[in-house]
């Protein structure tokens, strides 16, 4: 195949855009979701084509997945978060092969997916109504920390002495956070402890699809966060390894997928 | 009570009650059963009926009906009296028990105000609990059921039995005979015969007729008379084998689900509804309140009142496999029955948040289901419609993980 194939995964947070030709990614885009998800798409879009050098016309399938899927309006078709986070892995695992368990930290959900040795959904388990484990976490928690998400891991590293943070509502949490500051615990203490009190509800749920010899891949935003990464392999005893384009599984997923549906037309 | 109150009660109800009712499928005439559901929990005009409630499906009808009594199925799954029942039941107890007492507080459905005394089968934590809370509104007639499934414990439970006609006669000054019980019985058989027809339906490999209403039809009959409810119901499966001649065969099935675990009643109809909707079909159930309530038939030796006791007892409670049993090895293989019968692609595991028992036995039927090559999804939830969205997301992946499996065995 030499036509283009367009992913869209419009998440809770960011919508995200593969573009991929001869099963190969050509350009990722990713933009605040905002309140108009047509015209973020659309402006995407414009980027996309342009730094392509082609039309929209060139495209010959687009799929979407994530949560505001059904809005988007610009694509031919959609498919669940599920299916496109196991198809992505295709492109995105590091050593070509395919994994067995993909632990996905977006926005606002985290989902454990087990894949059978074709890369098919074996099984999967997603945190329930709750924002504990999930990307929004660990937002909140650096706001109050006067620092920011990509900077998390960096402090974390340097911990001596982590912090223990109990409260699995993100709401909770921020208290207790603040308690912790009121007590003079170092922004790194707290972080850490905020990366192994995720690893630990993240890991709960994958344990059970983990074994011997099975290799772990990370995707979503999550995975960008070495801290939260490092945390989760001590909490599983595993190996994790960082997926490449870690925050665009999902559309390069889908963008597999709208190759594999234009093919079937 | 004040009317303001009981405008608000009136209203709700019927509005959840009202929503359900639309949201069923109506290319299969359902209107026997939705005026059943109507009769019962939108009319609030006292009647002269008489009830005697029960909780779980372990009490058999039979005896309540040989009595001159309507038996009323306590276990409920309406929101509202859940939400108020909320007060008064602790907030971890499943929303059954809570709907239950919330009716019983609001004292505004007949059925339950005409409710003279309630037999309660001593079987999960929340409804043996529960049976204080409504001591306060009716007379409890507790029953221990023992929750072995040997041979003695048979014995044992058919002694409990008598002792509860016993108690029952004393209690409504009325005396069972040979002849009202064996009416009782033949007139549940007739319906049990019907709704056994009915859930074969959905074993065919192009079904005329959707899972939801089958559960819909078949949970009616805890407020239907027994009679009108086999007529309606023969009707039925009339008119699916009206539309089985003229079916074409689809070009594409869709994938088959089975649902296990928890009850679902009427009006949480929310999974199968949410299930068909996003292309799924719904092949069976095992929920006591519908894929189990009506499955297996009374058979007596005889129709001496002691075979008679003896038939029921076999039936309602030895042969139950609610979880709540020291035993799952013949829930297992009513399952495995099950899958074979409707070839289930997928097994969606429904577990009513607070109901210990059903979840406590997931990992046993999650290792059966891998033992079986069948993906299953545990999905928590109770009759509130705020996850829906949630349970919409994992019950799509579901369904497409069933369809890509198809695809990758050929």
């Amino acid at each position: 195949m030499d036509k283009y194939y367009l992913g869209i995964d419009g998440g809770s947070t960011y919508i995200k855009a593969a573009l991929i030709k001869n099963n190969e990614v050509v350009i990722t885009k990713v933009l605040p979701t905002g309140i108009d998800n047509d015209a973020t798409v659309e402006k995407m879009l414009k980027e996309i084509t342009k730094e392509a050098g082609i039309s929209q016309s060139d495209i010959a399938y687009m799929t979407a997945t994530g949560y505001s899927r059904r809005s988007i309006s610009v694509v031919d078709d959609t498919i669940s978060e599920i299916t496109a986070h196991a198809y992505g892995t295709r492109l995105t695992s590091t050593d070509g092969n395919i994994p067995s368990v993909v632990i996905d930290i977006g926005g606002q959900d985290s989902k454990i997916i087990a894949l059978d040795e074709n890369g098919g959904v074996k099984n999967f388990v997603m945190n329930d109504k709750c924002a504990a484990g999930t990307g929004k976490f660990i937002e909140v928690i650096a706001a109050i920390l006067e620092t920011t998400i990509d900077r998390v891991a960096e402090y974390s590293a340097k911990s001596v002495s982590p912090c223990q943070i109990n409260s699995t509502c993100v709401v909770f949490a921020q208290t207790e956070i603040i308690s912790l500051i009121a007590q003079k615990k170092s922004r790194e203490d707290i972080l850490c402890g905020m990366h192994i009190s995720m690893a630990t509800r993240i890991s709960k749920l994958a344990r059970r699809y983990v074994g011997k010899g099975k290799k772990v891949l990370m995707t979503g935003g999550g995975a960008l966060n070495d801290g939260l990464r490092l945390a989760i392999e001590d909490a599983l005893m595993c190996d994790v390894a960082k997926a490449n384009y870690p925050q665009f599984n999902g559309a390069i997923g889908a963008a597999l997928i709208a190759a594999e549906q234009k093919e079937k037309l | 009570m004040q009317e303001k109150l009981k405008e608000r009660y009136t209203r709700n109800i019927q509005r959840v009650v009202g929503t359900t009712i639309s949201n069923m499928d109506d290319t299969t005439d359902l209107s026997y059963y939705n005026s059943t559901y109507q009769n019962a929990f939108c009319n609030f005009e006292a009647t002269d009926k008489k009830y005697i409630g029960t909780y779980c499906i372990m009490i058999p009808d039979e005896i309540i009906y040989a009595l001159g009594y309507i038996p009323l199925r306590l276990c409920s799954g309406h929101q509202i009296p859940a939400l108020i029942g909320e007060e008064i039941i602790p907030r971890d107890a499943c929303p059954v028990v809570k709907a239950t007492a919330g009716f019983h507080s609001m004292k505004i459905l007949p059925m339950y105000n005409q409710c003279e005394l309630a037999i309660m089968p001593m079987t999960c934590e929340a409804k043996r609990k529960s049976t204080e809370v409504l001591a306060k509104h009716l007379p409890i007639i507790p029953v221990p059921i023992n929750m072995s499934k040997s041979n003695a414990a048979f014995e044992d439970t058919v002694l409990t039995i008598r002792g509860l006609v016993k108690t029952l006669e004393k209690q409504t000054n009325v005396k069972i005979s040979k002849k009202r019980l064996k009416q009782a019985c033949l007139d549940i058989n007739g319906a049990q015969r019907q709704a056994y027809l009915l859930q074969e339906k959905l074993y065919s490999k192009n079904p005329q007729i959707k899972g939801s209403q089958v559960m819909y039809a078949i949970n009616s009959f805890c407020y239907a008379n027994p009679n009108e409810w086999e007529n309606a119901t023969s009707k039925l499966i009339q008119e699916i084998e009206e539309k089985e001649i003229l079916a074409k065969e689809p070009k594409r099935t869709k994938p088959r689900v089975f649902i296990a675990g928890s009850p679902i009643s009427f009006p949480n109809f929310k999974l199968p509804l949410l299930l068909e909707d996003l292309g799924a079909q719904i092949v069976g159930d095992e929920s006591c309140l519908s894929g189990r309530l009506l499955y297996d038939p009374v058979i007596p030796n005889d129709y001496s009142l002691n075979s008679m006791i003896r038939a029921l007892t076999a039936r309602y409670i030895s042969a139950c496999t609610c979880p709540v049993f020291d035993n799952i090895e013949d829930r297992l293989y009513s399952l495995q029955n099950k899958m074979e019968l409707s070839k289930a692609e997928g097994i969606i595991y429904h577990v009513l948040r607070g109901c210990i028992p059903y979840d406590f036995e997931l990992a046993a039927v999650e290792e059966f289901a891998k033992k079986m090559d069948i993906p299953l999804l545990r999905v928590e939830t109770d009759f509130s419609q705020e996850d829906i969205e949630q349970v919409k997301i994992r019950f799509e992946a579901f369904i497409e993980m069933i369809e890509f499996r198809r695809k990758s065995n050929g």
